[in-house]
């Protein structure tokens, strides 16, 4: 932290006389002179001697230590393929008793790596927390000073590849690192001489001087799929006296319906089509058939996908995770 | 008029020649008071040069004290601000034939602990060791010509 001192000697002055009368979660802020006075009266009451004051003084070394939080609900961000500006939030907050600089980087690892993923940061007192392109960037290398008990939110901006798969996970790692000399690389308990505020020394109460927590982007289907359905009958035909009859709602005629549901965007999850048959119809057994994107034929319906339910008197056909294209079911009915 | 200014001088002289007949000189150090615990888990406090002393650490303050004079000294007071940024170790003040008292007010007022009583929220409390300003020892018998005797008390940094 020496690099700062010519500059905020004054201030440090200042925050050492301030602390007198504040208190620092960090404690008494390094470089701080504790200041014992004595003085020694003597001799009898009517002719009493005063001594001047006698001092023992030192100065209050510094403690670097350094704190980062994650603070994403389960440390992780749900994200869709291609998203762009996906944001973790993070905490970095100066636990020790010295203004420190401390370098943020951010390491990507997992399915994935996240695209060009860019550092921002604001103070937590005058910030609100949610990143809105307000923030002052942070370039990895420049350090970012904080004073004792200081605290950023950090957030870490990335574009999620297009290709990316649902349920592949990234993991970002996010460091805050000491810059005072030798503190990246020290155990804990490592006395740094005269590199604490104000030529003091400095003790690395962090491992490395650093702090670390990550997050994950999980992929997940896009969720903002847009789906038309559409309810048609293709075709009726009834037997009546051995001639067959298009087109005449009659009893005992065969309705074959068609329900088409479109995936016009994104990623329709958990695609099911249920249709609720008319009351003064019966299913015929069999019947239900589907196709997907018009092609391919329609194919009896496997009974892990779905069926006719007597009871509820419905139909229902799980076509899963969809993409854009057309998924159609068809059945018979007869009408009672 | 001259003749009792001339006296005046004389009486003057004569007061600053006696107080010089007893003098204490002072002497203030700092320690850093480090808990060791030995092979047999017993604890002891060690008084070390001071070094690497951080918030939370335990200072140690020596004031040590001898008559340089001619004559004993007597009725000596050793006053002590506690120091800004700490906090005073209850129990920690030591002397030899000393009575020791505490002020919650800057040293306007002194008192035992037990007689040390402080306003806190509209009520009258007695005072905790966080709440003294200063400590004073009194010398309860005169140092003797040459003697030296000494008082200790210990603070946690703030």
């Amino acid at each position: 932290m020496k690099q700062l001192l010519s500059a905020v000697t004054l201030s440090l002055g200042l925050a050492a006389s301030m602390a007198a009368t504040s208190t620092h979660a960090a404690g008494t802020i390094a470089g701080t002179e504790i200041i014992n006075s004595a003085t020694v009266t003597y001799g009898p009451a009517n002719n009493q001697t005063v001594s001047d004051p006698v001092t023992a003084t030192f100065k209050v070394d510094e403690v670097i230590n350094v704190n980062v939080t994650a603070l994403d609900s389960g440390k992780n961000v749900d994200v869709n393929a291609g998203d762009s500006a996906s944001v973790q939030a993070y905490t970095v907050s100066n636990l020790g008793n010295g203004n420190e600089i401390f370098d943020l980087k951010q390491t990507p690892t997992g399915d994935f790596t996240p695209e060009s993923t860019r550092i921002y940061y604001e103070p937590v007192i005058g910030g609100n927390g949610t990143f809105d392109g307000t923030e002052d960037t942070y370039t990895t290398g420049t350090g970012l000073p904080l004073d004792p008990d200081q605290e950023y939110y950090i957030y870490l901006v990335s574009n999620i590849p297009a290709a990316a798969n649902v349920g592949q996970i990234s993991t970002l790692t996010f460091d805050a690192i000491s810059q005072t000399a030798g503190a990246s690389t020290a155990a804990i308990g490592t006395i740094l001489t005269g590199q604490g505020t104000d030529n003091t020394d400095a003790v690395v109460a962090v491992l490395n001087g650093t702090a670390s927590d990550a997050a994950t982007f999980t992929v997940k289907a896009a969720p903002s799929a847009v789906v038309d359905i559409d309810k048609s009958i293709v075709s009726v035909i009834a037997d009546v006296n051995g001639t067959q009859v298009t087109g005449q709602y009659i009893p005992g005629a065969t309705v074959k319906y068609s329900v088409l549901v479109t995936v016009t965007s994104g990623i329709a999850e958990g695609l099911e089509i249920i249709d609720s048959l008319p009351t003064d119809v019966t299913f015929v057994a069999n019947t239900l058939v589907q196709q997907v994107d018009g092609t391919g034929g329609y194919i009896p319906v496997p009974p892990a996908s779905g069926g006719y339910d007597s009871i509820t008197h419905k139909v229902s056909v799980n076509f899963g995770d969809r993409s854009v294209g057309t998924y159609e079911i068809q059945l018979d009915a007869t009408i009672n | 008029m001259k003749a009792l200014m001339k006296s005046l001088t004389a009486i003057a002289l004569l007061v600053s020649s006696i107080s010089a007949w007893s003098e204490v000189e002072l002497k203030n150090e700092a320690f850093k008071v480090v808990t060791i615990t030995s092979e047999n888990g017993a604890k002891s406090e060690q008084w070390q040069t001071p070094d690497k002393m951080l918030p939370g650490d335990k200072v140690g303050y020596q004031i040590s004290f001898n008559n340089t004079g001619k004559e004993a000294a007597t009725d000596i007071v050793i006053a002590n601000p506690i120091p800004d940024n700490t906090v005073y170790v209850a129990g920690s003040a030591k002397g030899l034939n000393t009575d020791i008292e505490f002020s919650t007010d800057g040293g306007k007022t002194y008192a035992q602990p037990s007689k040390l009583f402080i306003e806190k929220n509209g009520e009258r409390v007695q005072a905790i060791a966080a709440d003294y300003t200063n400590v004073r020892w009194t010398l309860n018998k005169p140092l003797a010509i040459g003697a030296d005797s000494s008082v200790q008390y210990a603070v946690i940094i703030k």
